[in-house]
């Protein structure tokens, strides 16, 4: 499959839509934090250089394999995710964010110091093992998954919590307990996506995982419709996709990038899909001609 | 120990820095009966609801709910226990579905956690617990005339529909004790009647019912016993007879004459 | 050697306090992390070198121009990317904020390249000896012009009825627009005096350090906000505080041979501060509300 695919593409276009694949995994992971259960986290990128660093790590100075340290990687960045998240999780809203933040770039500036990786000069000679194939079949595993948890019991407490947390805490929901698994699992996610980052771009670098990264997370995610996994599909497409389009602008790029970034947040507050609940609306028609049905029945 | 009160406060004491916003207050509740709880604006009523369900520790006195101490556990431990509250200031989940609200109360009776919803499509014990949680979540609906807002969001319901949905949501997470906060507040006459009725309706099927009201009618109808509230302390306490001639609760109300 | 170090963290914490008034007085009032103040500050250091080089001023006329363009500047950003968002979510004007941020950066890449561009020099630097320590010309200038423009903001703020109207502002939002105070003026004069305060604090450190470049207000804005943070956001005192404190603690910890862990010293004081005064060191305590 990826050597058809590879047949008829330009390796250029595979790289840049394997790129947006692994991106995805990553956004899904933090929708789950900040859109699902509303808590702001402003590190994402770190959780996704934990996972980056530990799996290549594990295959290039311990020949792990390469599945194993896939999931290690995940395993890794939730670990760091319960870690942080005791002692950050107390705090709520923007203070939440800022040292989500604050934690992001002491894990980079301590993975620019460390000698396992790297430091500065990076992390070479990691083995290209993140296929196109690999990585949407992934991307399919974890949009199920979010699927799942957001239609279970757990999902909707996320949702509660996010809503009105003293409410959610007095209808028996252990707010602490809830919001730190979904911190974990979305950066568990995170941390995959690193995984994979590493495996795809064969080298790593700190200054690639600072809170920039962090913050085109977030724009993915708030762009594209926060809490709609459709939405976050959409919003890191396009904004992975824009710079390739706005190539021909060259020098212009970036700046029309945040120009755009600016136009999109003012004409679509809510996200390019925020507050849309297809799901809602079919069971409210199927309700409605259902009810609509049996009055005509009864009369 | 009396087993036949439910929820007993004895001596409960609460400072937020220099104000003691409850002071000393004792108080017994029999099982399936209405208590009221009464008084002015800042009397100290919803900061006793607030002690009871764990969102403040008192600073002085305890908490016994069947017999069993409760005072100062968080609040989800404490709905687990078997006491459910609804807000005076109406926090539904605004941007969930009715349903859904209600689905919540049904969080401390159900058990499945990440895994199982991970494998929900393909798990028969996670589609029999959901299709149980959707049952119970709609009996609740029926019960307070909602059944047919089930799709709608919270936040779109009409003041009225929201204070009920709140009684169901409190509902489903099958309380013995319940605690309103101003369950009448901004109804019309004919709303405060329908809700009189449901009220009613849930106190035989067994509940005890404890609430705040500033509606007197409401309350002097409702009632089996009524206590009364001033400045954190406890004045009164009584049928709605006894409270209604104490002069130390017209005074209360009225403003004391200076001599 | 601790006094010198005492010395040069105070003036990198006046730079650091004058760019997290303007993050602390803006979220007092909107509550916004206005993420493209940063962008202000190196746009005032490079209208500061344009000042030097193109008009041939000196320190004191290059600094007013810096402030003046800010300010202007710092009120047409509200304009166009926060006011349209101020009924939405949070987050939305912080992507906002954001895509702002990157907008400047690259604006002023393209107009005069990525690479540093070096201030000349408008100060003739010297060295007075207190006992062991050791002060440059150039650091009581830095010194004595943060504390002439905070004494000037001070003044605004309690005295002046806009700046009064800025705390009512800060205080109740809703109650300070029913009380007949313009909000929408009220807050373009807070990006106003916030802009031209960072304006100056780019200027002041591109004397300092000689050199401005398009990217320097990306890490000094980020520090400059966790000063706000560590000083309680919505204060200005705290604002203050926040800067010289981070600025000596950062100094300091270069000193004690931590210069590869820099940019982590200003996180990890934020966060063991958060953790211990959840609103800062002159933050208000937050009630919850039931």
């Amino acid at each position: 499959m990826s050597a058809f695919l590879e047949s008829i593409l330009d390796p250029y276009y595979i790289q840049v839509l394997t790129l947006l694949g692994v991106y995805i995994i990553a956004a899904l992971g933090l929708n789950l934090i900040t859109g699902v259960t509303g808590m702001f986290s402003f590190g994402h990128a770190a959780y996704f250089a934990v996972g980056a660093y530990g799996a290549a790590i594990l295959t290039v100075k311990y020949q792990f394999p390469f599945y194993g340290a896939l999931l290690a990687g995940g395993i890794m960045a939730a670990l760091a995710a319960v870690i942080i998240g005791f002692p950050a999780l107390r705090l709520t809203g923007d203070y939440l964010g800022i040292v989500t933040l604050g934690f992001g770039e002491i894990i980079r500036v301590v993975f620019l110091n460390l000698d396992i990786t790297g430091g500065a000069l990076g992390l070479a000679g990691i083995a290209k093992e993140s296929s196109i194939v690999l990585v949407y079949t992934l991307v399919l595993v974890t949009i199920y998954v979010m699927y799942a948890l957001q239609n279970s019991r757990f999902g909707r407490a996320l949702v509660a919590i996010r809503e009105d947390d003293i409410a959610a805490e007095a209808m028996g929901i252990n707010i602490s307990a809830y919001k730190i698994k979904a911190f974990a699992i979305g950066c568990f996610f995170a941390g995959v996506a690193g995984a994979l980052y590493a495996h795809l771009l064969l080298f790593l670098n700190p200054t690639d995982f600072g809170f920039a990264k962090s913050f085109e997370f977030l724009c993915f995610v708030v762009l594209g419709g926060l809490g709609s996994i459709p939405g976050v599909i959409l919003g890191t497409s396009v904004l992975t996709l824009a710079p390739e389009f706005l190539r021909s602008l060259s020098d212009y790029r970036m700046l029309i990038y945040g120009a755009l970034m600016v136009l999109m947040m003012i004409f679509r507050p809510n996200g390019l899909l925020g507050g849309v609940d297809l799901q809602r609306l079919v069971f409210k028609n199927k309700y409605k001609s259902q009810a609509g049905r049996s009055t005509a029945a009864g009369g | 120990m009396d087993m036949s009160a439910l929820l007993e406060l004895q001596n409960v004491t609460i400072r937020f820095g220099g104000l003691t916003a409850v002071d000393g207050v004792d108080m017994k509740i029999d099982r399936g009966t209405i208590r009221a709880l009464i008084g002015p604006n800042g009397a100290g009523k919803s900061t006793i609801f607030n002690i009871v369900t764990g969102i403040y520790s008192p600073t002085a006195g305890r908490v016994l709910f069947n017999g069993q101490e409760i005072t100062g556990l968080p609040p989800h431990v404490i709905t687990k226990k078997g006491i459910a509250r609804t807000f005076q200031n109406i926090r539904l989940f605004g941007k969930m579905t009715v349903l859904d609200n209600v689905k919540i109360g049904q969080h401390c009776r159900s058990s499945c956690d990440f895994l199982s919803a991970v494998t929900g499509f393909f798990n028969p014990k996670v589609k029999k617990e959901e299709k149980e949680i959707e049952e119970r979540s709609l009996e609740a609906l029926e019960l307070m005339e909602l059944a047919d807002k089930r799709y709608e969001y919270a936040q779109s319901l009409s003041y009225g529909e929201q204070r009920r949905l709140e009684i169901a949501r409190a509902l489903a997470t099958k309380p013995s004790l319940l605690l309103l906060d101003e369950p009448a507040a901004g109804m019309n006459p004919q709303e405060k009647q329908t809700l009189m009725k449901m009220i009613r309706k849930i106190q035989d099927m067994g509940l005890t019912i404890f609430l705040v009201e500033h509606d007197m009618k409401f309350v002097m109808n409702l009632s089996d016993r009524i206590a009364v509230l001033d400045y954190g302390r406890k004045i009164a306490a009584g049928s709605p007879e006894e409270v209604q001639k104490n002069p130390d609760v017209i005074a209360a109300y009225l403003g004391k004459d200076v001599d | 050697m601790f006094e010198q170090q005492i010395i040069n963290g105070l003036t990198l914490g006046a730079v650091y306090a004058l760019i997290a008034l303007g993050y602390t007085m803006v979220y007092g009032i909107i509550q916004l992390i206005n993420f493209a103040h940063g962008e202000i500050y190196m746009i005032g250091a490079f209208v500061g070198v344009m000042m030097v080089t193109i008009l041939g001023q000196g320190f004191f006329v290059s600094i007013i121009a810096a402030m003046m363009v800010c300010m202007i500047l710092g009120v047409l950003l509200e304009r166009v990317a926060y006011r349209p968002l101020r009924k939405s979510t949070r987050l939305a004007a912080l992507i906002s904020a954001i895509g702002a941020s990157i907008f400047l950066q690259n604006a002023m890449m393209l107009w005069k390249g990525p690479q540093p561009v070096g201030f000349p020099q408008v100060i003739n630097d010297a060295i007075y000896h207190i006992g062991s320590v050791e002060v440059t010309k150039v650091q009581l200038i830095i010194l004595a012009t943060s504390a002439v423009l905070m004494a000037i903001l001070n003044y605004i703020v309690k005295y002046v009825k806009i700046g009064k109207a800025m705390r009512a502002a800060s205080q109740d939002y809703d109650t300070a627009s029913l009380m007949g105070i313009n909000i929408n003026r009220v807050i373009s004069f807070t990006f106003a005096i916030g802009s031209a305060l960072a304006a100056a604090g780019g200027v002041l450190v591109g004397i300092y350090f000689n050199t401005v470049e398009p990217l320097m207000g990306v890490m000094a804005g980020l520090k400059a906000f966790c000063a706000a943070v560590l000083g309680g956001i919505g204060s200005i005192p705290g604002a203050v505080l926040g800067g010289i404190f981070l600025g000596v603690a950062e100094t300091i910890g270069i000193a004690a041979g931590f210069s590869t862990y820099k940019d982590a010293i200003a996180f990890s004081l934020l966060i063991i501060v958060l953790l211990f005064k959840p609103t800062g060191l002159l933050g208000k305590p937050i009630q919850r509300k039931v």
